[in-house]
Formats: structure tokens, C-alpha cells, sequence
């Protein structure tokens, strides 16, 4: 987990484009708010492993939104089965639900509609706050962050070193 | 472009892919051996086991080796032994939750098999294993053949308790008990003595009467209070007489109900032990009674063990409860489908049985768990191939629980051409009776609604060959029996079963029960009343011993009553000179 952090921090302060950063950070969002056992999350984790997005963000981004997934789980749920069980929506849904294939999707089940519905609104919203966000501390906070006494602080603790340990190596390789 | 994609990943999203694949590839087979093997435990409440379970992907299909369903009320056995079940599931219904199985084989079929080691999952109490033995045993051994010799009456008397006899030597008892208590109060009521003593009163007083006026008046007075005196005394002794003579009647009356008693003994020991014209009315239940008995328990046995896999008998599938699901699952939300499906649903199983009287081959339909949602009954056809001694042998059925509230189960079973050899029917050591030989055809049909039983069976049998297994020199009765038998060629047997499904009445009846009454009817006529004579005789004889005791003991009673009586005499004579005294004997000199 440590290595993880590093390797997130020196991304962040690297040169990688904030797009690969913040899509990692997006497909991170779906895997976690999801249930992970369902058919689209396939297509998410080949999207990862195919697109150049960071897999270091994607893993933090995976833990952090599972954990937000948690609080959030009833807010799924009512989201879900408003959706399944709105009127207008029905002959829709019941048409979906003859398909073989859509019902493998698990479309029907009111946490897999919530929770994806969810990160597929945000996916976008949260794409470009991401991309704003790394540039801003990149361009803004970075020189100021390095010279905060906690960042002082930080550079003796062992999460640091180790930080340092992989930019040395990355500059060396 | 090139900045975006990386290769390698697809690479390794494949590799990852293809590793899952492998592994549900490897793992599935003991993951479903596991589950099914867990599942059916819980709903069997006893271990229910698979040798193997071999699932195919493509096309989806399950192959099932030697499934063992233990019995849970005898651990040691299995209710059911399977070699190998195979069939093949409908994914597109699958993806839906629901199992549909258009045809499903089911071979060597084995009921009743034993097992190497138990199959409880939880303690078989002892006490209901031996109520059910116990249950079992009563349903069984109901069928007594009578006497058919003439009972020895001395023996009889001497093993059996006359009722009549107690009431004497009870009555008896009482008698004494009452003559002891009677005896004791004699004791404390006024005697010869103290009557003697009053007469001695009166007669000092008569002599006070010549001592001038001081002492005639002093003496009337002393004569009122001795009259007072004697006459307490009298009506002491008259309520005890009174009392007496009720307790004396009383004891009387049941004294004359004694004789009446010997009847009552002697219908009692006629009935147990005379063979009656009565009793061969029904010689087929008594012949054929155990077997059939045994047969239809077995049956009720088995179809009770069987019936709740048979389909539900209320309530069908459950309306889901809306509630809050647990974190991380969700709800499924089922849509309006074309038509409604059960959760599971096997169209077609066919299925081969070894049984212990041969293998059966047949076909069951429509085995699902909810009816009412597929609107159609379970219906199975079975027929006999290559069974030992049998033409043929058809079992066909319906399961019918549409509506849970009107279920309905039918069986008919046909058996036709049936050789039977050395059928043991009664295995009694005075009338030992055996089918030598019989070709019969039978039919039974037997429907239960709510509980309720309602099954006949109707036997044919011909070629008939019936032997008592006789020695030497047997009674008369006994003989005949067994030559009426032994000339039976055919005879007709229909049986019943009414009643609730625990405790049904079976009634058989037959034409030999006809052919019985007339070839022995007049020959046991005259052997009851015989024994009648001569228990009746030995009966009273023993009673009039023991009554003539009663009445002697009895006297003794009449005894004090005659005591009571002399001194109630004796009061009244000294009572009447002391009247005599204070009226006319003393006179007054004014």
C-alpha cells in the first residue's frame, strides 16, 4: 500500500498526462461503486489493461470508491429500484429482461442499476474535475506543498523514502 | 494513438481470462457435488450423498453418480440409492433462476438399500424409534386365528380370573368386617345387665312406697327419671337394630346379584376361546389380514416419505417479502414474463428401478416444485420387465397438487398373471396355513385427498392350491378346515382401505370366508355350545362354593340382629313395670 501511495505521488508530480490519471481514477469509480461480479466490469478491467490509463490511480481509485460504495449502498439501492420499478420505464426493462444476454448483465437487480447508473453520470463530470484538479496542484500546490513544514516533515518518514527510493530507480532506468 | 493503447495489457486481460476459465472448468464439478449434496441434506434433515458430479458447459448438462438419500428415521438405510442421474438444463431459463430440465435419465433406481455408515446429522431418539416399531408392530400383529379345538374348561379356570368369583369372596369380606364392627358396638349398647340392674330400681321402689308420704313422692320422682333412663336406652338399641337391618339388606341384595355374576365370566370365556360361526365368517382377514396389512403399511410408509418431494401441498411458491436487503446485494426485480415457470421443472425423467421384486421401467412428468404456477399434475407410468413369476405389472399414477388445497394423489397398480408358491399366510403353530400355488391377477387403486385414504384392492386367483400343514390325529373341526381347504381350486379377495392416512381401517373379504361357514359352520355351532355347557357347569359350580360361604357368613349378621331384638324385649318388660309402677301398682293417699 505504501508503494502504491509513492508510486500515486510521484505520478501526480511526474510528467503523465492527467488524462491517463483521471480515466484510471473514472474506471476506478465504476469497478468500485458496482458489484465487481457483473458482466460490465469485464469490459472496465479490459479498457484499464488495454488503455494507457494508470494503473497505480486505477488500484488506489479501486479501494478508496469500494469503500465509498459501502456508505453509499442504500442510496444505491433506492436509485435502482426506483429506476426498475418506474412506470414508464417498464416495457423497456421487460423487453431488456427477455434477452438472454441482458439478463446476464444483471441489469435487474437494483444495486447493479443504482450504483451504475450512478458512476456512468459521474463518469464524465468526474473525468474533467480530475483532469482540472492534477493540473491545478501540479501548476499551483506542488511548490508550495514541497516547502509546508509538513511536507518538511514528510520527507523523514519511510513513505518518503521509499517515494524517493522509486524516483531514483525510474531515473536511473 | 500509440500513447493510448498498450498491447501488452490485452495480452494479459486474455491470459487473466483464460486462467478464471480453466479454474471454474476445474472447480465447478466439486462445487456442485458440494452444494447439491448440502442442499438436499437440510431438506432431507438426514446426509443425502454423491459419488461424483460431472457438469458439461457445452451443451449445459449435469451427470449425477450414485446418489444416496439416507432415511432419517433409520440412518443405517437409504430411502432411495441412485446409480447415475444425467440431464441437461435449459440456460436461457437458467439465466433467470429457473431450472428447466426437458429430459432427465434416471438409472438403477434402489429403494431401501443398506449403508456403510450412518446418515443422521442429528441423535434418532430412541423412545420415537421404538413408538414407531411399536406403532408398526400392533398394525401387524392384529390377525389371531381362534381356537379350533375344544379348550380344556379346568385348564381355563385355573389361568383365568373370575369376575364373579372376586364379587363372592369381596362380598364375603364385607360381611365379616361388617360383623366385627357390629360386634363391638353390641359392646357399648345396653345389655342384659343393665336392664337388670333398671328391674332392681323399680323393685327398691315399690318397697319405698310404704315408707309414709316423704317416700311416695320422693319415688315418683325417681320413677319418672328411671323411665327416662330406660327409655334412652331402648332408642339406642332400636337405631342400632335399624342401621343394622339396612346394612343387612344392602349386603342382601348384592348377596342375590352373585349368581347373576357367572354369566358375564362365562360369555367372556366362550368369546375368547370357542371358535364361533361368528369368528369364520371372516377367515380371510384371519388368513390374509397380516399380508395385506403389512403390504398397504409399507405403502403408506413409503408414499408418506415420499410425498413432500412430490410437489408442495400448500402454498406453492412463496410471494416475495419486500425487506431490506442485506449491504453489497441488491434486489432482483423479476418482469413480466410470457408465462410464469416453476423454479424447477423436470418435463421428462426416465427412469429404470431395481426393486426386490424386479426392474421397473417407466417414465415420470412434470416433476416440479410449485404446480400451481405450472398448472400441470406429476404423472408417472411404470411397468414390470422380466420379473420372476409375473406376466406383467403396470404402476401408473398422478400427483395432482394444482391447488394445494384440493390435492389429489392417484395410483392404480395392475399385476396380471402372477405365480404365487408357498405364500406362508398363517404361521400359527395350531392352524399353520400356506398358498402352495395360485396364479392370481390383481388390481389395486387407492386415491388420497387431505389426509384421507381410499384404496381397494381386487384379487383373482385361480389354480388355487391351499394346504394346512396338519399332523396326526387332529380334532374333528380341525380336520375339516383343512380338507375344505385343501379343496379351494379359485376364490376372490377384495380388500379396503378408509380412512385418515395414519389410521385407516382395512377390511378384507373373500368368497372362502363362504365357502368355510358352509362346509364347517355346523360342526363349530355344535363344538361352542359344548364348550359353553361345560364352562357354564364348571363356573357355577365354582360360584355356589363361594356363595353358600357368603350366606353362612351372612348369618352371623342375622345373629346380632336377634341379640338386638332379645334386648330391646328385655327393656320393654322393665320399662313396662316402671310405667306400671307410677300409674296403677302405687297409690296415692289422696
Amino acid at each position: 500500500m505504501l508503494k502504491s501511495i509513492a508510486k500515486l505521488l510521484k505520478v501526480l508530480n511526474s510528467e503523465t498526462d492527467p488524462a491517463q490519471i483521471s480515466l484510471a481514477f473514472c474506471f476506478a469509480m465504476v469497478l468500485g461503486f458496482t458489484p465487481f461480479l457483473s458482466l460490465h466490469n469485464i469490459v472496465v478491467i479490459l479498457l484499464v489493461l488495454v488503455l494507457r490509463v494508470n494503473l497505480s490511480a486505477f488500484i488506489l481509485g479501486f479501494v478508496f470508491f469500494s469503500g465509498m460504495a459501502y456508505l453509499f449502498d442504500p442510496l444505491f439501492h433506492a436509485l435502482g429500484q426506483g429506476l426498475l420499478k418506474a412506470e414508464s420505464l417498464q416495457g423497456l426493462w421487460s423487453s431488456l429482461y427477455a434477452g438472454f444476454f441482458w439478463r446476464m448483465t444483471r441489469f435487474n437487480n437494483t444495486l447493479v442499476m443504482g450504483s451504475l447508473t450512478v458512476s456512468i453520470v459521474l463518469f464524465v463530470p468526474f473525468l474533467v474535475l480530475f483532469n482540472r484538479l492534477i493540473l491545478k496542484y501540479r501548476g499551483t500546490f506542488l511548490a508550495w506543498v514541497r516547502k509546508t513544514r509538513f511536507m518538511q516533515a514528510l520527507r523523514a518518514t519511510r513513505l518518503f523514502q521509499t517515494y524517493e527510493t522509486l524516483s531514483s530507480l525510474e531515473g536511473d532506468g | 494513438m500509440k500513447k493510448w493503447i498498450r498491447w501488452p495489457g490485452l495480452l494479459v486481460f486474455l491470459g487473466v481470462l483464460g486462467l478464471l476459465c480453466f479454474l471454474f472448468v476445474f472447480l465447478i464439478d466439486g462445487f456442485v457435488e458440494r452444494e447439491i449434496e448440502k442442499s438436499a441434506t437440510a431438506l432431507n434433515e438426514a446426509r443425502v450423498e454423491l459419488d461424483k458430479a460431472d457438469v458439461s458447459l457445452f451443451p449445459l448438462g449435469i451427470v449425477l453418480n450414485r446418489l444416496q438419500v439416507t432415511d432419517r428415521e433409520d440412518p443405517m438405510r437409504n430411502i432411495v440409492e441412485i446409480a447415475e442421474i444425467r440431464f441437461l438444463i435449459d440456460p436461457e431459463k437458467l439465466s433467470r433462476k429457473k431450472v428447466l430440465i426437458r429430459e432427465m435419465t434416471v438409472d438403477k433406481v434402489q429403494l431401501n438399500t443398506p449403508r456403510q455408515s450412518s446418515g443422521a446429522i442429528r441423535a434418532v431418539s430412541e423412545e420415537g424409534a421404538s413408538q414407531a416399531d411399536a406403532d408398526k408392530k400392533e398394525k401387524t400383529e392384529t390377525f389371531e386365528l381362534p381356537a379350533l379345538e375344544l379348550p380344556n374348561v379346568r385348564d381355563i379356570l385355573e389361568k383365568e380370573d373370575l369376575a364373579s368369583l372376586k364379587l363372592a369372596e369381596d362380598l364375603k369380606k364385607e360381611i365379616k368386617a361388617n360383623q366385627a364392627k357390629w360386634e363391638a358396638k353390641l359392646k357399648e349398647l345396653p345389655d342384659k345387665k343393665t336392664f337388670e340392674s333398671y328391674r332392681e330400681r323399680v323393685k327398691k321402689l315399690k318397697g319405698a312406697e310404704k315408707g309414709g308420704l316423704g317416700g311416695i313422692l320422693g319415688g315418683a320422682a325417681e320413677v319418672v327419671s328411671l323411665q327416662k333412663e330406660i327409655r334412652a336406652d331402648l332408642n339406642k338399641i332400636q337405631e342400632a337394630k335399624d342401621q343394622l337391618k339396612k346394612d343387612t339388606e344392602t349386603l342382601q341384595s348384592r348377596v342375590k346379584d352373585i349368581p347373576k355374576a357367572p354369566l358375564e365370566d362365562i360369555e367372556r370365556l366362550k368369546n375368547k376361546y370357542a371358535l364361533s360361526p361368528k369368528g369364520l365368517s371372516n377367515i380371510s382377514r384371519m388368513f390374509f389380514g397380516e399380508k395385506i396389512g403389512g403390504w398397504a403399511e409399507m405403502a403408506v410408509n413409503t408414499y408418506e416419505k415420499l410425498s413432500p418431494y412430490l410437489g408442495e401441498l400448500s402454498g406453492g411458491e412463496k410471494k416475495a417479502v419486500e425487506q431490506k436487503p442485506p449491504r453489497g446485494k441488491g434486489v432482483d426485480i423479476h418482469f413480466r414474463k410470457q408465462a410464469p415457470s416453476p423454479g424447477f421443472h423436470v418435463q421428462v425423467a426416465k427412469v429404470s428401478a431395481l426393486l426386490e421384486a424386479g426392474q421397473f421401467n417407466g417414465e415420470v412428468h412434470h416433476l416440479s416444485n410449485a404446480q400451481n404456477i405450472l398448472g400441470k399434475a406429476l404423472t408417472f407410468q411404470f411397468s414390470g420387465k422380466a420379473i420372476p413369476n409375473v406376466e406383467r405389472v403396470n404402476l401408473d399414477g398422478e400427483i395432482d397438487r394444482i391447488n394445494p388445497a384440493q390435492a389429489t394423489d392417484r395410483l392404480t397398480l395392475h399385476v396380471g398373471g402372477a405365480s404365487i408358491q408357498n405364500l406362508s399366510l398363517v404361521k400359527s403353530d395350531r392352524f399353520p396355513v400356506t398358498l402352495k400355488a395360485a396364479r392370481a391377477d390383481l388390481e389395486t387403486q387407492a386415491v388420497i385427498q387431505s389426509g384421507q385414504l381410499d384404496a381397494t384392492l381386487s384379487a383373482k386367483l385361480q389354480a388355487v392350491q391351499l394346504a394346512a400343514g396338519l399332523e396326526k390325529d387332529n380334532p374333528p373341526l380341525v380336520q375339516a378346515m383343512a380338507d375344505t381347504l385343501a379343496d379351494v381350486k379359485a376364490f376372490q379377495l377384495n380388500a379396503a382401505g378408509k380412512g385418515a392416512l395414519k389410521n385407516y381401517d382395512l377390511s378384507l373379504s373373500s368368497d372362502l370366508d363362504d365357502v368355510m361357514q358352509k362346509a364347517v359352520g355346523q360342526q363349530v355351532r355344535a363344538q361352542a355350545e359344548k364348550f359353553e355347557k361345560a364352562l357354564k357347569s364348571a363356573v357355577t359350580e365354582k360360584v355356589e362354593k363361594a356363595l353358600s360361604e357368603v350366606n353362612a357368613e351372612s348369618a352371623g349378621l342375622d345373629g346380632i340382629v336377634g341379640e338386638l331384638t332379645g334386648r330391646l324385649k328385655l327393656g320393654d318388660g322393665v320399662l313396662k313395670d316402671a310405667l306400671a309402677k307410677s300409674t296403677g301398682g302405687l297409690k296415692l293417699p289422696f
